[in-house]
């Protein structure tokens, strides 16, 4: 059998995976904010990286394993139910990946830029929309919920997903690196 | 200090090794059962269905040797949330849904309370109960490396349709080999910042850009290090010949085999 993914695709993916479960299980990827639930979540973010550098099937797939570690090590009770904390993750590495596409023409850093923005969007809106549609919380508390902590994570998500990708990109291409 | 250590923390669930039946029993079997009990929760809405799995799920942890008190801990984390959806739920959820006629308990000015509302948050408490105490069972009597093995069973087949079940399941094992070498590096990145004099700023929610700022020059290296650590262990693979997967790690372990072991490299 010929592999579909390539060695590069296969170890990319388990890393961000990885980066995403490090962020969750040391609570890194938690940034306190002041609303009730206490935090902004940066564990998307690997999932966005993922989709931009290795395409739509990658983000899904890292987006499978953040939700699966979300959903076995949640303590905020809603992210027990699986169609909560999975089923909306698989959604965030295709909808960047599309974002990021669209948008290339007019530069890496406003196509990685959207691609966060979009990700970021996706995971608050299909959370909390699956939330409501399951009927844990109703649809005015989730829009507040949706705002005070979709905000802060666009902006993170988009201050971290940036320079990676524009460091990145140039690495590979044999720019920027430092000479000694 | 003690709160960058973050390799202590590194742990999905929590295994309690008491040789149970359940422990022993085949990993595929318990991820099948897992799956039924999970669906089973999610989806019934009776109070008295949900009620009949809590009683269940309790005498599986009790044959399981689960100690009460270990339970117990993992749900108080969860009770204040659950307390605060409750509350939010009985405050703005309807208080009586489209086709149901629902007997008001209590007024107060617009809001009534009713038993409809009161059966909602009770079957939410249920449920969340139900489902915090069966993913614990999961992962108190199955090991992660188990669980990975499991999952690679389950989706193998899933080749057949053009799903790369093959690659998923190598994907999750270097994933489990990756999360302990990514704790340290956080480690280190975090303590070289605070030697630099760093503010992590634990202080106060109300600090979002300086906890921000402060995070940026850790968080960027940390995310190009781990591309860079994937870089490197894709080229040590194709390096070693790496043009497909093997399944030489179902070979050694934990699943039975029947027949020969599948060589595709």
């Amino acid at each position: 059998m010929n592999a579909k993914f390539s060695a590069r695709t296969i170890t990319v993916t388990a890393a961000l995976s990885a980066v995403a479960v490090v962020l969750g299980a040391t609570q890194w990827g938690f940034i306190p904010v002041p609303t009730p639930a206490g935090h902004a979540t940066i564990m998307h973010v690997p999932v966005i990286l993922g989709a931009i550098l290795e395409g739509p099937m990658v983000g899904a797939i890292i987006g499978a394993v953040f939700g699966l570690y979300s959903f076995l090590d949640a303590t905020l009770p809603i992210f027990k139910d699986p169609l909560v904390a999975i089923l909306p993750r698989l959604f965030i590495g295709p909808m960047a990946y599309y974002a990021y596409m669209l948008t290339r023409r007019w530069g890496e850093s406003v196509a990685s830029g959207m691609a966060a923005v979009v990700g970021t969007v996706t995971n608050t809106v299909l959370v909390l929309g699956m939330i409501v549609i399951r009927g844990y919380l109703d649809a005015r508390t989730a829009w507040a919920v949706g705002v005070t902590h979709g905000l802060p994570e666009i902006i993170v998500a988009a201050l971290i997903v940036i320079p990676v990708v524009l460091m990145w990109k140039r690495v590979e291409f044999g720019r920027g690196r430092s000479r000694l | 200090m003690e709160n960058v250590e973050f390799l202590r923390r590194v742990i999905i669930g929590i295994y309690l090794p008491t040789n149970s039946w359940l422990h022993r029993l085949d990993v595929r079997a318990k991820l099948f059962v897992f799956l039924v009990g999970t669906g089973y929760a999610t989806f019934v809405s009776s109070l008295r269905a949900q009620g009949v799995f809590l009683i269940w799920v309790l005498m599986l942890m009790h044959t399981a040797r689960v100690p009460w008190r270990f339970a117990w801990n993992g749900l108080k984390a969860a009770l204040p949330f659950l307390f605060a959806f409750g509350v939010l739920d009985l405050l703005f959820a309807p208080s009586s849904p489209k086709g149901v006629i629902c007997t008001p308990w209590w007024t107060l000015g617009s809001w009534h309370l009713t038993n409809c509302a009161v059966e909602t948050v009770g079957l939410l408490f249920l449920r969340f109960t139900v489902l915090m105490l069966w993913t614990s069972l999961l992962t108190i009597t199955t090991t992660v490396v188990e669980l990975g093995r499991g999952l690679e069973w389950y989706l193998s087949p899933l080749n057949r349709w053009g799903i790369p079940g093959y690659e998923v399941s190598l994907i999750l094992a270097l994933t489990f080999r990756f999360v302990p070498t990514f704790a340290l590096e956080a480690e280190r990145l975090v303590k070289s910042q605070m030697a630099r004099g760093i503010d992590l700023g634990e202080g106060g929610r109300w600090r979002f850009w300086r906890r921000v700022r402060a995070m940026m020059p850790m968080l960027i290296p940390f995310f190009l290090m781990a591309l860079r650590r994937a870089e490197e262990m894709a080229e040590a693979m194709e390096a070693r010949g790496f043009i497909g997967v093997t399944d030489t790690a179902a070979a050694e372990n934990l699943l039975p085999q029947k027949g020969g072991v599948r060589h595709e490299c």
